[in-house]
């Protein structure tokens, strides 16, 4: 258990003992999930525009922003990564996530990175923004 | 050496949520066991959102099923591999997978090997 769950678990109880649990309470991180295709010849400007993007997450409350590069996406026969963003051969598939202590947190911080001057000045995205999965998640898990 | 991820979604019918997320604690467990750094996995809350795709009509997924999103840490490409096989051929997962009852359909998931990096650190 990390140190963080230990100490949200301590809390709960203690809300628990002293009968003032509120109707919602969010134990969990939320993760921002998202999956595009980036052109492999705009790797390194995929990685500036994602370290750009990552201080503005952090600084509006984001925990974590982890960026991961494709090394083995199979095509699969059913559903597929690559097939549900149209991966073409010279690209590559990117999967990446934000973390963020809570919901609320999230929500509140989405809209402050929107509002973030700072990411209107770094330009478009150098990936297709039309071809990118996106979905916000509660954890159920985090080992 | 560098880091590797196992990214992968894939839907659970929702009445079985609560079973899922019980053997999904199992299974990190023994994939930690055999070497994995870490485990996450987190259910489908806000999937359609305008102007983006979504992970529901990437698994083809019905309305009263849910969307799983995770990933497994691993030190480097030949640690992932090696555990890989003994998760395969660990007994315990076996049994786990035939007496649980969670609906997952191997097939019908999206996965990948991917190379990660914290653009902010």
């Amino acid at each position: 258990m990390g140190r963080v769950q230990a100490i949200r678990t301590i809390l709960l109880s203690e809300q628990l003992q002293n009968n003032n649990l509120p109707e919602e309470v969010s134990t969990m991180d939320y993760i921002d999930g998202f999956v595009a295709a980036v052109s492999n010849d705009k790797k390194e400007e995929y990685i500036e525009f994602a370290r750009a993007a990552a201080a503005v997450f952090m600084d509006h409350g984001a925990s974590k922003v982890v960026e991961c590069w494709g090394d083995d996406v199979p095509p699969g026969e059913v559903t597929s990564f690559p097939k549900a963003v149209q991966c073409q051969e010279d690209e590559t598939v990117v999967f990446s996530w934000v973390a963020w202590p809570s919901k609320e947190a999230r929500d509140a911080g989405n809209e402050k990175v929107m509002a973030d001057p700072r990411l209107q000045s770094v330009g478009d995205p150098p990936f297709d923004g039309k071809r990118i999965i996106f979905g916000g998640f509660q954890m159920v898990l985090e080992e | 050496m560098s880091h590797h991820v196992d990214g992968f979604a894939h839907p659970i019918p929702r009445d079985r949520l609560e079973n899922y997320k019980q053997l999904v604690h199992a299974v990190a467990n023994i994939w930690k066991e055999h070497g994995a750094l870490d485990y996450w996995e987190c259910v489908g809350d806000q999937l359609h959102m305008e102007g983006t795709l979504s992970f529901a009509d990437m698994l083809d997924a019905k309305e009263d099923e849910a969307i799983l999103f995770g990933w497994v840490l691993f030190d480097s490409n030949e640690t992932r591999e090696a555990v890989h096989k003994k998760v395969a051929s660990d007994l315990r997962m076996e049994k786990l997978m035939a007496e649980s009852d969670t609906g997952f359909d191997a097939a019908r998931m999206a996965w990948g090997v991917f190379k990660p990096f914290e653009p902010s650190s």
